[in-house]
């Protein structure tokens, strides 16, 4: 298959993927831009969460080819896309794997054998820039959603991802939470990283987003920039 | 409103009693050939209930994966019998062990498959097979409660060791010592995930009125027909056949 090399961040060329025998992505293709923030909006099961699942080779397509920086996510390791590319799950819980929160911060670090000064520096740094100083040693379990929300992201920026994927951070947050992440991702939205969100919360989408496309069982319905 | 459920084709206490056969000549035999017949009659079982193995093969290729590793741990700390394989004086495998090593293949697989035929039933229809076995309510529902629980669990500890990897960590790359680090913190949050939703599982069972009456009835009856009886008659016979044969 011919290479397709472009300047877009994301590339997905006539993806084909099922869920059984439910075909939900034919022939799909999508270019995602690196400095811009983009927001998916769809019905609950118009594929938004497997299509991000599909960008990060989380599940393999049945045809077709997703391309990062133009490198075949097929033939990528998980932690390889995981090192460009910062993964908010829906639930902030399947990603917490630490006792407190500096446990957590240090955790994938630790495992990447980065010595404990290294660790110690970034993880002052970010504890400051998320605001985790007053929970710090708190245990990870007895956090709120938001907070473990907040954590989870801020480990995702421990390794400086050119791009984030959020599946639903605003699932379950109060109005003043809401208002939190929203000045958190327009400051990393500022810092030119580029992310792409998933939501159903359309007053949020339409703050934020650059572009939003709306997906109908597995096809984009609208895609649109916004001024 | 009407509530319909579909009505299968094999009574689940034929499959019930199939699966007992089947798992009982696996632990009673210890003999390759009768074991390979036994494990033909499990797969011609597991066919005609329509499972679907290449589905099954690519699921369960980790476990046949660490099946193999214990059969060769096994093969090479058994001393006993002619020696085939040695290094510098030490026995690395023996005949015995070569044999042992492949009943114990044979008889994973005879299990795994021959359980494979419980899982073309649902949970309902199951739990209403052992009443009619006359297995205590409760433990009957323990049961299928529990099978209902695999399911997730796998997916838990798919998604986890997703999470881990989309963190920057390279499994394979990790040391043994690191990996066995990992895995010991990572099934913790599964574990207690698990225990969570079995919480909420059983508080919404109690909401529900779980035992509240003392008889309980079901929309569902049970009941032989003849293809059911075939197969039951096909299995003792099939059964007893192997038995008479491997003790005569």
């Amino acid at each position: 298959m011919k290479k397709l090399v472009n300047d877009k961040f994301i590339s997905i060329s006539n993806l084909i993927f099922s869920y059984k025998k439910n075909n939900l992505f034919n022939n799909f293709n999508l270019s995602l831009d690196n400095n811009m923030f983009t927001s998916i909006i769809g019905e609950n099961g118009s594929g938004k969460t497997t299509l991000t699942k599909l960008i990060c080779g989380m599940i393999t397509p049945n045809f077709g080819n997703v391309f990062i920086e133009n490198r075949d996510v097929s033939k990528m390791n998980l932690s390889e896309v995981g090192n460009i590319i910062g993964y908010l799950f829906q639930n902030p819980e399947k990603q917490i794997f630490g006792e407190s929160v500096i446990d957590e911060l240090s955790f994938a670090m630790k495992f990447n054998g980065i010595s404990i000064d290294i660790i110690n520096g970034k993880v002052e740094h970010i504890l400051e820039k998320f605001d985790l100083e007053e929970i710090k040693d708190q245990k990870c379990h007895l956090l709120s959603h938001g907070e473990k929300q907040r954590v989870a992201l801020s480990t995702i920026f421990l390794k400086n991802p050119k791009y984030l994927i959020l599946d639903e951070p605003t699932t379950g947050l109060d109005v003043l939470r809401k208002e939190m992440l929203y000045k958190l991702l327009n400051n990393i939205k500022n810092d030119g990283v580029g992310i792409l969100m998933i939501s159903h919360d359309l007053e949020f989408v339409d703050k934020l987003s650059d572009r939003i496309i709306m997906l109908e069982n597995g096809r984009v319905i609208k895609d649109e920039y916004c001024s | 409103m009407s509530i319909v459920l579909k009505k299968e084709n094999i009574d689940p206490r034929v499959k019930i009693f199939i699966v007992m056969c089947i798992s009982t000549l696996a632990i009673l035999i210890n003999d390759i050939k009768f074991l390979s017949y036994v494990l033909s009659i499990s797969i011609l079982f597991t066919v005609g209930f329509k499972v679907n193995l290449y589905i099954v093969i690519k699921k369960f290729k980790r476990l046949f994966q660490m099946i193999f590793v214990i059969v060769i741990i096994q093969s090479i700390f058994n001393s006993e019998g002619a020696i085939l394989i040695s290094v510098f004086k030490i026995t690395l495998l023996t005949d015995i062990g070569l044999i042992k090593g492949i009943e114990y293949i044979l008889r994973m697989l005879i299990i795994i498959s021959s359980a494979l035929i419980l899982s073309t039933s649902s949970s309902v229809v199951l739990l209403q097979g052992l009443l009619k076995c006359k297995i205590p309510y409760e433990l009957a529902f323990m049961v299928c409660i529990g099978l209902r629980f695999i399911p997730i669990l796998s997916e838990e500890i798919k998604d986890t060791f997703i999470a881990i990897q989309i963190r920057g960590i390279d499994i394979r790359k990790l040391k043994l010592k690191k990996k066995l680090e990992l895995v010991s913190i990572t099934l913790m949050p599964v574990v207690i995930s698990t225990i969570d939703k079995s919480k909420k599982l059983s508080a919404s069972i109690e909401a529900r009125g779980f035992r509240k009456y003392l008889t309980r009835t079901s929309i569902y009856e049970l009941k032989f027909s003849l293809k059911d009886f075939i197969l039951i008659f096909s299995i003792i016979v099939l059964s007893s056949l192997i038995v008479f044969s491997y003790f005569k």
